[in-house]
């Protein structure tokens, strides 16, 4: 066995794979596993592989099938963490050069807004939210090549820990972010253990016209990436939500978060979003369906069983003079 | 030599290798199927389109199962698709002799799931719900589905299974083979009773509807049936209205008197779940739970009074006493705070309380058993018994946990009989059990402990050997441990199944080595 090999033969060793029992727990929430019913595309078929001898190339066809939703890290009992199982595959698979520039700007602030790269194509919903939270006293914080290292890290890619140390550097002052986009908040915390890192529907929900707003009937869809990747603390925020409200979640039996999985960014044709909406809905008849990220919205809208679809954002009225600000200040 | 062509004089006398010396047993692992007519197997199998497995890393995944002490390896893995895929792959097994293995949740502990060559069938593709019937209180699903999928589709329409397994992994179709006990089962007896039909396809193909009025000989023997006598491809079950529940502890310094007031509760249906598990043998719990607030309230005005057990706080009081008189026994006080401190939470989770009612139950305990007594592997020895032999049974058990492990966990339930069916016979309901039977299995803590297999082994055949000894049965009954299988039941029992199951199974490739 060569260098390379061995490499890659030790990749996800940082997950603790080998604690993997094979109960199939992760099966319960793992989308892939819903619509494939095939055990090696699975989270638990990856460390089983692993824990055989497999090698990353062996099993190709599973780690590029993932939509790194985290449902399975979530529930899994032996304490796996699948996610870095699955993109430290994915970086052995891509054996990829380091992202360089990626920190972006601002003005400084201790509490910043990442909008992430779907809020950003939508200006309609990115001067809501931003003008939202800037009430809280969240800066808008252009993250533009933090989004581009995302869709990187998420398939296969890593930061240059030069550019990696810079971004720390720039972050100091800093005491909380708001990220929208959920695949981002674990890095932050490993990055950045100091700050609090929440998602765009936490940050928005600490907002009682926000979640006054909720009503009984409507259906509200978790951001998937950052709910898990915070689960513990999570599951305990949204259920009193729910409670409060009387809305329904998006969440399964074991209060992991169904996802649509159309936040992937690297899903190779496996995946059917819509079917992943329309097992959310179910025998389910909401008045409304309330999401937190703009791709579950965008997918609820093309859905026909769905009934009005409306983006977390725009629960709170907002004066136009106040998005227009908003608009300005950018 | 395939297996199916060793005759009942070598299946009976043969010791495999890894069996230790002095214990006699008649067989465990069985030998591996050489692989002869494969090639010609899969060939036939592909001219019709259905798919075959054989890479390397995916055989590798079905190795074990949840004991993960029997290690085999398929020839190849073929994902369950239709009830015609599955005959169409049988009639070809039975053509060239081929070993068939089903796996379903493959929550087997005695390697009754793994395949030492031939194919492995993995059920779990066929999970859909195939209709819910609300008005008659049935469900149709495909046998592959976790019973905890089924929950997830019941719940949309606030419908529920009746009993299932504690732990979500299970399959439908497995647990009706075996059983499958709940905490309500003595209310509601063993999963496989609910089933009200059965699609079933035989070791030699066919593909037929049974129930108990439709081709009731093949329902009773594919029922408790291990797999012997068809595959369940979909089955009609009977469910109920979703109900949260309310569950009260009560605590015991000594095994006897739960076990002794289980029964009480048991034969005196005074409540809709309960069972005992154990901490240390001076801290045993007695659980009971309630799906209506009228039969809590009945429970407490006609039999919490007659129960020995404590309150939370007696109980804690008479524990702090206890060690207050032995502070050398502080490493066993210890112990007993963290397991509360870890337990308690975990089987009471926030997120799963409504109005101080726990909701969605298997969840709970699924997840704190998978927590807290899985792992790696899985040595859960059991004993099945009537009523007059639970108490006595489980204390021997209990003592020769003691022997093997400083920490053990025992869990018992009562199963409610439904009178004396034909499907009873030769399953893990004992032969002498009237009404009710009582099981428990016998979990070592084994932590981070590096215990050998041979000592694990010998721990279970001393928990299987008082099974002979008394005469009871098993839950666990077969693969690595089959050979208790005739030793409690004797040779004219297993001789009748044997002769069926080679009238229905020619070659007798269907689960070969489970039970026979």
């Amino acid at each position: 066995m060569n260098t390379t090999d061995m490499e890659t033969s030790n990749r996800g060793a940082g997950s603790g794979y080998e604690k993997c029992t094979g109960c199939a727990v992760c099966t319960l929430t793992c989308p892939v596993w819903h619509q494939t019913r095939d055990i090696i595309l699975t989270a638990g078929g990856r460390s089983r592989v692993l824990q055989s001898g497999g090698t990353p190339e062996e099993m190709r066809e599973s780690i590029t099938a993932c939509v790194l939703c985290g449902a399975c890290a979530a529930v899994c009992p032996a304490g796996v963490d699948t996610v870095a199982l699955t993109t430290e595959l994915r970086a052995a698979l891509a054996a990829r050069a380091p992202r360089g520039s990626f920190s972006g700007g601002g003005k400084p602030s201790a509490k910043l807004f990442f909008p992430g790269a779907a809020l950003r194509g939508n200006g309609e919903l990115l001067r809501r939210a931003a003008s939202l939270l800037e009430t809280d006293g969240f800066t808008l914080f252009d993250d533009a090549g933090l989004s581009e290292l995302a869709g990187e890290m998420e398939t296969g890619g890593r930061p240059e820990p030069e550019e990696l140390k810079n971004f720390i550097h720039s972050m100091s002052g800093v005491t909380e972010i708001a990220a929208a986009d959920g695949f981002l908040h674990r890095y932050l915390r490993q990055w950045l253990p100091a700050v609090r890192v929440s998602g765009l529907g936490e940050a928005l929900l600490r907002k009682r016209e926000i979640k006054n707003a909720l009503k009984a009937g409507d259906l509200y869809i978790i951001e998937t990436r950052g709910y898990h990747a915070a689960h513990t603390r999570l599951v305990t925020f949204y259920d009193r939500m729910r409670l409060e409200t009387g809305c329904g979640l998006n969440t399964s039996l074991q209060r992991a978060a169904i996802p649509t999985g159309a936040a992937s960014r690297q899903t190779v044709g496996r995946l059917d979003t819509a079917e992943q909406a329309r097992w959310i809905l179910h025998k389910r008849r909401p008045a409304r369906i309330v999401a937190e990220s703009v791709e579950d919205l965008e997918v609820f809208k093309r859905t026909p069983e769905s009934p009005e679809v409306i983006h977390i954002a725009e629960l709170a009225r907002i004066p136009q003079s106040e998005l227009a600000g908003t608009r300005d200040e950018r | 030599m395939t297996t199916a062509n060793i005759s009942s004089t070598d299946i009976l006398d043969h010791v495999a290798p890894d069996s230790l010396k002095g214990i006699p047993r008649r067989q465990t692992n069985p030998a591996r199927w050489n692989g002869g007519s494969w090639g010609a197997f899969t060939d036939a199998l592909r001219s019709q389109n259905i798919e075959i497995c054989e890479k390397k890393q995916t055989c590798r995944v079905y190795a074990v199962d949840s004991g993960g002490l029997a290690s085999g390896l398929p020839h190849g893995v073929a994902l369950a698709r239709s009830a015609e895929q599955i005959s169409a792959i049988l009639k070809q097994a039975q053509l060239h002799r081929v070993p068939v293995t089903v796996k379903g949740g493959g929550l087997t502990t005695e390697g009754e799931s793994v395949a030492f060559g031939g194919l492995q069938l993995d059920m779990r593709a066929m999970n859909r719900v195939l209709s819910v019937d609300a008005k008659n209180m049935t469900v149709r699903a495909q046998a592959g589905i976790y019973w905890h999928t089924l929950g997830e589709v019941l719940r949309r329409d606030g419908l529920d299974y009746l009993s299932a397994p504690l732990n979500m992994t299970s399959s439908v179709g497995g647990t009706l083979s075996v059983g499958g006990i709940d905490i309500n089962s003595p209310r509601l007896g063993c999963s496989a009773d609910q089933a009200v039909s059965l699609q079933v396809v035989t070791p030699t193909g066919e593909i037929k509807e049974c129930s108990e009025s439709e081709n009731p000989e093949l329902f009773e023997r594919v029922l408790l049936g291990y797999g012997q006598f068809g595959v369940i491809t979909e089955a009609s079950m009977r469910i109920r209205k979703f109900t949260p529940l309310t569950m009260h502890y009560f605590y015991y310094g000594s095994l006897r008197e739960a076990m002794e007031d289980l029964q009480l509760l048991v034969r005196g249906d005074a409540a809709d779940y309960c069972g005992i598990l154990t901490v240390l043998d001076k801290a045993v719990n007695l659980l009971v739970a309630f799906d209506s607030d009228e039969r809590e309230r009945a429970f407490f005005s006609g039999w919490r009074g007659r129960l020995r057990g404590h309150g939370q706080l007696g109980f804690a009081l008479r524990m702090t006493w206890h060690y207050a008189l032995r502070p050398w026994r502080i490493g066993e006080a210890l112990y007993l705070l963290g397991r509360k401190r870890a337990l308690e939470p975990a089987f009471k989770p926030e997120h799963h309380l409504e109005k101080n009612k726990i909701v969605d139950r298997t969840v709970v305990f699924s997840n704190s058993v998978w927590k807290f007594w899985g792992g790696k592997r899985m040595v859960i020895p059991d004993l099945a018994t009537s009523a007059e032999k639970f108490v006595e049974a489980i204390e021997r058990g209990n003592a020769v946990c003691r022997k093997y492990f400083p920490r053990y966990t025992l869990y018992c339930v009562g199963i409610k009989l439904s009178g004396r069916r034909e499907r009873y016979e030769l399953s893990c309901i004992p032969p002498d059990a009237e009404g009710f039977a009582y099981g428990c299995e016998f979990e070592p803590i084994l932590g981070g402990e590096d215990y050998s297999r041979e000592y694990l082994q010998a721990f279970k055949n001393e928990i299987y050997d008082i099974g002979v000894e008394m005469k009871t049965s098993y839950y666990r009954f077969g693969g690595m441990m089959k050979g208790y299988i005739r030793r409690v039941f004797g040779d004219e029992l297993v001789e009748k199944h044997l002769a069926m199951k080679r009238a229905a199974d020619p070659a007798m490739i269907l689960n070969p080595d489970v039970i026979f």
